[in-house]
């Protein structure tokens, strides 16, 4: 436990000192703002435009800011050789991913705190009163945010900065368009496509499962079974991941 | 100090070669390049998670280019594709809809449009009672289609939360209160009262002023009517139905305008704008 608060510590603290944290950041910030002086041409839906925006601006620009920098998580181990030296120390090489992966979500939920509450000062500029359910939105969204932070880790294990990032960003994009899979299944006239096909729907990471922000815009919560089922899917998702990570990381030499 | 001068000078030399090039280029409207995008249904997918913010993106230019030419041609061939493409995007969007519908019906008197319009959000939002209420009622108001429009309002009764003015319109239709002129101004105060944006407003505003001037005018020619079959001429003029004491006062017209006698009708002067 020891090894992955110093892992996730240290991980942070590198973190913090990229540039291109801040440029990500402050782009997303741009955008909630520029969302605000939208709101004379929307004609009646500047509470629904600057909720939009705001909820899009948070999302969009944290799953970039974790396909860029997620995908050099352990690579910069390699890089600079540190990777030696924290192998050479008690702390077990499991403990090196799960560092990794909290270091980097505190960061990321630092990040999506400080963009929220920016969007509740608008909101409150906009409509005279913080409309807090715009959090329950997110909720789902830091699971998702957490499967991609995994899947670079899973890719970082054994390929390189590039491929890992780009991987990421396939399974965001697959994660998103993958209920179009299920259509096809159903459509499909060839068993094993049909077989295939559900198969890949139910094992790729399902992304829709945490996408509330419709519902959210317009008042509507979903059920508590929802928030159940998605917390245990997005947990379990994430301890599948780390754990393969953990096994290929644990067999791999060091050259 | 010298050095902020030089990029505060350069960027102003950017701003400008900015809009020169774009009146060299002749930059058509952005909306009518989201025609050539894919449908909605295809832009869904593009999208990915961020599909209500595409839809607000073109909703702002759809704002833009209904702004622009209700202040031009006033002509709008592309208001149902693009509404199509805004509701293809945000299924929830009820303002798209209303705005979109209204506007075709008041713009384009294209009743398929709003058909199709209105029929999409029921379908997508079959819990709404806002989509059968609204279709009752620009088939009310608009196309004079009052069977359709009372089978709108009685679905409109159906739905969760409908509110008391859903019944009171199917009430009015089930009583056969047809072509009724209260009963369409009622409408259109109530249209007035709930939309959100001043367009709207304006056109609703409109319309209850037309609908003030046709009670008007039915209500003169029926005392004209009566003036002539009790006298045994017409009268010469509004004057003279108020000093025999057929009316009370002659009614203001909604337009700042007036009413005259021609003939055995009366006819309205509308001032010109």
């Amino acid at each position: 436990m020891k090894g992955i608060i110093a892992i996730a510590k240290n991980t942070f603290k590198e973190l913090v000192r990229q540039k291109i944290f801040f440029i990500i950041v402050i782009f997303g910030f741009s955008l909630l703002f520029i969302s605000f002086f939208l709101y004379p041409l929307s004609v009646g839906e500047q509470s629904k435009i600057i909720r939009d925006f705001g909820l899009s601006a948070i999302t969009f620009f944290n799953t970039i800011l974790v396909i860029i920098v997620g995908g050099s998580l352990l690579h910069k181990e390699f890089d600079k050789r540190t990777i030696y030296l924290i192998v050479t120390t008690p702390v077990e090489r499991r403990e090196i991913i799960i560092g990794k992966f909290f270091g980097f979500l505190v960061l990321i939920l630092i990040n999506i705190i400080g963009m929220s509450i920016f969007h509740q000062i608008l909101i409150f500029l906009t409509d005279g009163k913080f409309d807090l359910k715009i959090f329950i939105a997110l909720y789902p969204f830091i699971f998702e945010i957490s499967i991609i932070i995994s899947i670079l880790i899973f890719f970082s294990t054994f390929t390189g900065v590039i491929f890992s990032a780009f991987m990421g960003f396939i399974f965001y994009v697959i994660g998103h368009l993958i209920e179009s899979l299920k259509l096809f299944s159903e459509i499909s006239k060839s068993l094993f496509l049909k077989i295939i096909s559900y198969f890949l729907y139910y094992f790729l990471p399902n992304l829709e499962h945490f996408n509330i922000k419709n519902n959210i815009v317009y008042g509507e919560i979903p059920k508590k079974e929802y928030f159940l089922f998605s917390t245990s899917y997005g947990l379990i998702y994430i301890i599948l991941l780390l754990y393969i990570s953990s096994l290929i990381f644990e067999k791999k030499e060091f050259k | 100090m010298k050095k902020f001068f030089y990029v505060f000078l350069l960027f102003l030399i950017v701003i400008n070669l900015s809009y020169r090039l774009d009146e060299i280029r002749g930059v058509k409207e952005k909306v009518e390049e989201i025609l050539y995008l894919p449908k909605g249904e295809i832009l869904k997918y593009i999208a990915l998670d961020h599909r209500n913010t595409l839809s607000d993106y073109f909703w702002l230019l759809f704002i833009q280019y209904y702004g622009h030419h209700l202040q031009t041609d006033l002509q709008f061939p592309y208001l149902y594709p693009i509404t199509d493409i805004i509701t293809d995007l945000d299924e929830k969007f009820l303002h798209a809809y209303t705005f979109g519908s209204v506007n075709i019906a008041h713009h384009l008197k294209d009743k398929l449009s709003v058909k199709k319009l209105l029929m999409k959000a029921m379908y997508k939002n079959p819990e709404k009672w806002e989509y059968p209420f609204w279709m009752g009622f620009l088939n009310y108001v608009f196309f004079k289609d009052y069977k359709t429009a009372g089978i709108f309002f009685k679905l409109s009764t159906f739905k969760k939360d409908a509110p008391p003015v859903c019944y009171r319109f199917y009430a009015f239709t089930y009583y056969k209160k047809l072509k009724n002129l209260e009963i369409a101004l009622k409408l259109w105060e109530y249209m007035y009262n709930s939309v959100k944006s001043e367009v709207e407003k304006e056109i609703a505003k409109d319309y209850i002023k037309r609908t003030i001037m046709k009670i008007h005018m039915r209500d003169l020619n029926i005392l004209i009517k009566k003036f002539k079959e009790k006298e045994g001429y017409s009268p010469l003029s509004l004057r003279e139905l108020l000093e025999k004491g057929y009316i009370k006062e002659i009614p203001k017209h909604p337009y700042d305008g007036y009413y005259i006698i021609r003939g055995d009708t009366v006819e309205s002067i509308i001032p010109k704008r």
